[in-house]
C-alpha cells in the first residue's frame, strides 16, 4: 500500500510527528512489574526471562519453565481424601493464608506509608520510615531477579543477607511476590498440588531469597504432599527446620510431614 | 506458521511491551493506569494467542487489543465521572530529555493534539501516521473496510491539524 494519501495533509506538522514516532518508551521497571503480574495470572512462567531493558531477548530459563509447566500440567493432581484426612496440611494452609493476609496487610500498609515491612512478624528487627534508605532485615535483589539462578533444591535455601537498602521498588517486589504465592495458595485450596508447585517454582526462580521465601517453602511442602511427593516433602521440611527454626509455621509444617502414611 | 505457544507469547511480550505501553498512552489511558490496563490486556492477548497468525504483522494485531481496552477504560472512567479525557501525559522523562527539549515539546504537542481526535479516528491516525502501518493492515486489524479507514484518517488529520494549530498559537501567545 502506498503512502501517497498525503494530499492536503499539513506537512508542517511532520517534525512533531517524527518526534513522537521515536517516542516509543515505557518506565524502566514497568515491563518487569507487568510481566510478573501477567505470568502469575496465567499460571506462572519459569523465570522472568528479562532483558532488564525491555529488549527482545529472553533466556532459556523461560523456555524450560514453559516446558516444565506444560509437562507438569499433564499430571493429574491427587487432592481430596488425603488432604482431608491430614489436618496438619489444613493447619499449614490456614496458617499460610493467615500469614499471607498479614503480608498483604503489611504490604498495603507499607505502600501507603512509602516503606516496606517484613511480613514475618516473628523476625521483624528494623522498620524505619526514611523513604530514601531503609534498613531492613531482608534480602532485596531487584536487579538480580531476572538473572536468578535456576531453582535450587530445598536443601540449599540460603540465609538472608542481613541488611539491604530498599525503597518503593521493594514494596512493588513484595506485592509481586505476594501475587505469585496467592496463585500457589489458591491452587492448594483447590487441591491442585502440581499447580501450586508451578507458582512456587516461578517464585523461587524470580525471588530465591525473597521476602516471602519462608511462606513459599511452607506452601511448597504442602504442595509436595498433595502431589504426592513424600520424599521431596520430607527433604524440604528438613531444610525448613534448619532455615526457619523459629517460624510460626514450623509446628504445622512438621505435623503435616509427620502425618505421612 | 504454527500458532504461538507460551514461549512465543513471552517473546511477544518482551518485544512489544513498550509499543503497547506507548499505544495505550496515545489512546488516552492516563500514565498512572497504563500498567493495570496493560496487565489486563496482555492476559486477554494470552487467551487469544492461538488466533494470532505469525505471518501477519504483530503490532496492528496488538493495537486492536489496546484500542478495545482503551475504549473500555474510557467508558469506566465516564461511569466513575472522573472527567475523561484528562490532560495527556508523556510516558517517562527519559534521561537526557532535558537536552532534547525541542523533541519533548514536539511530543507534548502531539499528545495534546491526539487527545482532541475522536478515539476511533485517532486509532487509524496513530497506526498510519505514527506506526506507519500500511492501510490494508490497519483495516484488517481494526475490522474496517479500507475506504472507511481512509475516511477516518482524513477526518483525524483535520482534527489533529486544527488542534495542533490551536496549541501552537496558544504557546506562541504565552
Amino acid at each position: 500500500m502506498s503512502r501517497d494519501d498525503d494530499k492536503g495533509w499539513d506537512t508542517g506538522l511532520s517534525r512533531f510527528l517524527d518526534a513522537e514516532r521515536r517516542n516509543v518508551t515505557a518506565p524502566d521497571d514497568a515491563e518487569e512489574r507487568v510481566w510478573g503480574r501477567v505470568a502469575a495470572g496465567i499460571g506462572g512462567f519459569g523465570g522472568s526471562g528479562g532483558s532488564g531493558g525491555g529488549g527482545t531477548g529472553d533466556g532459556g530459563k523461560s523456555s524450560a519453565g514453559a516446558r516444565a509447566r506444560a509437562a507438569s500440567g499433564e499430571v493429574s493432581p491427587k487432592p481430596g481424601r488425603w488432604l482431608a484426612s491430614n489436618p496438619g496440611i489444613l493447619a499449614v494452609y490456614a496458617l499460610g493464608v493467615a500469614t499471607g493476609i498479614v503480608g498483604s496487610v503489611l504490604a498495603s500498609h507499607a505502600t501507603s506509608r512509602g516503606y516496606a515491612s517484613n511480613p514475618r512478624v516473628d523476625r521483624v528487627e528494623t522498620v524505619a520510615v526514611d523513604r530514601e534508605v531503609v534498613p531492613m532485615p531482608v534480602a532485596v535483589a531487584l536487579s538480580g531477579t531476572a538473572d536468578a539462578a535456576p531453582s535450587p533444591p530445598a536443601t540449599s535455601v540460603g540465609a538472608r543477607p542481613p541488611m539491604a537498602t530498599v525503597g518503593p521498588a521493594t514494596v512493588r517486589t513484595l506485592e509481586e511476590e505476594r501475587v505469585l504465592l496467592d496463585v500457589a495458595r489458591t491452587s492448594l485450596g483447590r487441591g491442585d498440588g502440581a499447580g501450586a508447585m508451578r507458582a512456587i517454582t516461578a517464585h523461587e526462580q524470580r525471588y530465591p531469597q525473597g521476602l516471602l521465601a519462608e511462606e513459599r517453602e511452607a506452601i511448597a511442602i504442602q504442595a509436595l504432599l498433595l502431589i504426592p511427593s513424600f520424599e521431596d516433602a520430607r527433604r524440604r521440611e528438613a531444610a525448613f527446620e534448619r532455615q526457619y527454626p523459629h517460624s510460626m509455621l514450623l509446628q504445622a509444617v512438621r505435623a503435616s510431614v509427620q502425618s505421612i502414611p | 506458521m504454527p500458532p504461538l505457544d507460551d514461549l512465543g507469547f513471552q517473546r511477544m511480550f518482551r518485544a512489544e511491551f513498550r509499543y503497547v505501553w506507548t499505544s495505550l498512552r496515545r489512546l488516552g489511558v492516563p500514565v498512572r493506569d497504563i500498567e493495570d490496563v496493560a496487565h489486563e490486556m496482555f492476559l486477554e492477548v494470552h487467551r487469544h494467542i492461538g488466533r494470532y497468525d505469525p505471518a501477519r504483522p504483530v503490532r496492528p494485531w496488538l493495537f486492536a487489543f489496546a484500542l478495545r481496552f482503551a475504549a473500555d477504560y474510557r467508558k469506566q472512567a465516564r461511569v466513575r465521572r472522573e472527567g475523561f479525557e484528562e490532560p495527556p501525559e508523556l510516558a517517562d522523562p527519559s534521561p537526557g530529555a532535558d537536552a532534547h527539549l525541542a523533541q519533548r515539546e514536539a511530543c507534548e504537542l502531539v499528545a495534546e493534539a491526539l487527545a482532541a481526535v475522536d478515539l476511533d479516528r485517532r486509532a487509524v491516525f496513530i497506526l498510519f501516521e505514527l506506526d506507519e502501518v500500511p492501510m490494508a493492515d490497519i483495516a484488517a486489524s481494526l475490522g474496517l473496510p479500507v475506504n472507511t479507514a481512509y475516511s477516518r484518517l482524513r477526518l483525524a488529520r483535520d482534527e489533529f491539524a486544527s488542534a495542533a494549530k490551536r496549541i501552537q498559537l496558544r504557546r506562541g501567545l504565552r
